[in-house]
């Protein structure tokens, strides 16, 4: 039984001129519990869009998308709310930190509105797992990128979602940090996180077991265990 | 780590745009807090006018000839030729009455315009003993006359005859010792002679005659009923409350009142639009971090009680700095609280209002910001989605 199943998500914009952009058209997909996934595409592709409908946050024109049998879209805005607390976790292209926060705060940001206890310790504890139990404390700009990024996926995973949504998690940063950020996501997915991760970069797909390509809103290549196209594994994709 | 920290932080971190909120908040109540401690301090002065006549009531015969102003009103019959006059019958009368237990005491007088050393003054004849009762407010220096041949000056009387207590006054011939001066009081006693009211009317002829009765009333509550029953009782007189004097001040007060508060309430819509512009900036430049709240699992109420803990916590500091600096320049202004003789106290009552209007401003204001805030599209506020 699938964790998420996408069911005919379009997504439809109009532009100034009264046309419409069609920026998904038609997407099926199911994505077991612990299936670390990548999301491949040109821009414009519709592949952010596809994040933020996955994301619980931006209604999809047509079809549905269930998350453990909640069909999510047919949820008010606040059930939603709760929804991305309990099942979500997000790690931004931008990071999106909040500059006056320091990283246990922004850590603890989740549990803020939940009746955790111990919500500092399970912070602390969270950015101990990704290395930053030293720098509870700083700033965000008292850290370097890949501190950050440590932060935000501490973030994410803190409140221990099912799901982690990452959207070009190692964009911004050079290749060494990089390189190590996305070890932190291959030890997560070892210890059974679920990931989606969208990415345009083929080196970020090296540990992943499936890849979703889109053009033009459309998927047109969904390679990986399950999926009938077998070729996922430790070789690195090479995008046509 | 909870919500209000969250908020405090923020506002930290804005410091100069949130400071732009306290002040402008501030300066509403500052105004507000001046002009009602102003008001208070005048009506206080008032009041204090209405405690140092006492709840009294003047008599005196109606007549349209020469008057003089007796506790701010115009009192008739007061010449030496004007043969209308007031008696010992009609006290009689007075203690009689229906309602006659509403008086505390009841002091008669006559007057007789005298002259002293080429000067003409106005002597008053009065028991002395009920005069005291009836004006409670007089401080004598030297001693209560003891004897019929004794008087007591008025402040001003006493300067302008250059006299002091131990001096002695000729009368119509006869040799009066200065027994007391009073101190200051701020009325027409001040100008006056006081003597013995069954010598004074021996002295000039005028047994059994009275210009003026004073009543004094035990409470405020009763004057009106009491003026009416004197009319009735004394139906040749005329009956006039000295508190009706003081309504006077007391309705020019209620204009100044109104007016200040008129020009409050334009203030504090000032600082409400403020308020509202920059809590409104505010959410515009938190449209990121807004997204972040609303993306990992903030409800829109969680986000709406940030913005508003912010404008709370910005109301409370701008309504305490707002009742400091309003209270604070009245006594920067000393000139004119030295010209109007005012005393101003700390005032909790004001406070609380202050306190509760820079609250009710600064959330009525932020209300609609923080509805933004709340209904943010997260998608639309996070970019990078």
């Amino acid at each position: 039984m699938s964790l998420i199943i996408a069911n005919g998500l379009c997504k439809y914009f109009g532009n100034d001129k009264g046309t419409r952009v069609h920026a998904l058209e038609h997407v099926h997909f199911g994505i077991d519990q612990g299936e670390y996934i990548a999301i491949m595409g040109p821009s414009g592709s519709g592949k952010s869009t596809l994040l933020a409908i996955l994301g619980a946050m931006s209604p999809p024109s047509a079809g549905t998308l269930v998350v453990d049998d909640i069909d999510v879209y047919s949820l008010s805005q606040e059930k939603r709310a709760d929804f991305r607390r309990e099942y979500l976790g997000f790690v931004f292209q931008q990071l999106q930190l909040i500059p006056y926060l320091t990283a246990l705060e922004n850590v603890m940001l989740p549990l803020v509105i939940t009746g955790h206890r111990n919500k500092k310790e399970l912070a602390v504890n969270t950015l101990s797992r990704v290395g930053l139990g030293n720098k509870l404390n700083r700033l965000p700009s008292e850290l370097s990128g890949g501190e950050q990024s440590r932060v935000a996926i501490a973030r994410a995973v803190v409140n221990d979602p099912p799901i982690l949504l990452a959207d070009e998690p190692v964009g911004s940063l050079d290749s060494k940090t990089g390189a190590e950020i996305l070890s932190l996501f291959k030890q997560l997915h070892d210890e059974g996180q679920t990931i989606i991760m969208v990415t345009h970069n083929p080196e970020s797909i090296r540990d992943t077991d499936r890849l979703i390509q889109l053009k033009d809103g459309q998927i047109i290549r969904d390679q990986g265990p399950g999926t009938g196209d077998q070729g996922c594994g430790n070789e690195v994709w090479v995008l046509s | 780590m909870r919500l209000y920290t969250i908020a405090l932080k923020n506002i930290v971190r804005r410091k100069y745009k949130m400071a732009l909120v306290v002040i402008g908040l501030a300066v509403g109540i500052a105004t507000l807090v001046s002009i009602m401690t102003l008001m208070t301090a005048f009506q206080k002065s008032i009041d204090g006018q209405l405690d140092a006549y006492g709840f009294n009531i003047v008599i005196y015969p109606a007549s349209s000839n020469l008057s003089l102003s007796y506790g701010g009103m115009n009192v008739s019959g007061v010449d030496t030729y004007e043969r209308k006059s007031l008696s010992g019958q009609d006290i009689a009368k007075i203690r009689r009455m229906t309602g006659a237990n509403t008086i505390r005491a009841i002091s008669p007088k006559i007057l007789q315009a005298v002259e002293v050393g080429g000067k003409t003054a106005l002597l008053v004849g009065v028991d002395f003993k009920s005069e005291l009762q009836v004006k409670k407010w007089w401080h004598l220096t030297g001693t209560r006359p003891s004897g019929r041949h004794e008087i007591v000056l008025g402040a001003d009387a006493a300067k302008n005859l250059k006299l002091a207590t131990g001096d002695y006054l000729m009368l119509a011939g006869n040799r009066f010792k200065v027994s007391g001066v009073l101190q200051e009081t701020g009325s027409q006693d001040d100008g006056l002679i006081f003597g013995d009211l069954g010598e004074v009317q021996a002295l000039y002829g005028r047994e059994g005659e009275l210009s003026i009765i004073e009543v004094s009333a035990k409470n405020s509550g009763s004057i009106d009923d009491l003026v009416n029953h004197l009319e009735k009782t004394l139906p040749g007189a005329t009956v006039s409350s000295i508190k009706q004097a003081v309504k006077y001040k007391e309705e020019a007060m209620g204009s100044l009142t109104r007016f200040g508060l008129m020009v409050t309430a334009l203030i504090i819509m000032i600082s409400g639009l403020i308020v509202f512009m920059m809590m409104a900036s505010s959410v515009n430049d938190r449209k990121r971090e807004i997204g972040i709240f609303r993306a990992v699992g903030y409800r829109k109420s969680s986000v709406a009680r940030i913005i508003l803990i912010e404008a709370l916590f910005l109301s409370v500091v701008g309504g305490v700095i707002g009742y400091i600096t309003g209270f604070g320049a009245i006594y920067v202004l000393p000139t004119i609280m030295r010209q109007v003789n005012l005393s101003v106290d700390i005032n909790v009552a004001v406070l609380l209002l202050a306190i509760g209007l820079a609250v009710t401003t600064g959330l009525v204001a932020s209300f609609i910001p923080a509805q933004r805030a709340a209904n943010m599209d997260p998608a639309d506020a996070l970019k990078s989605l």
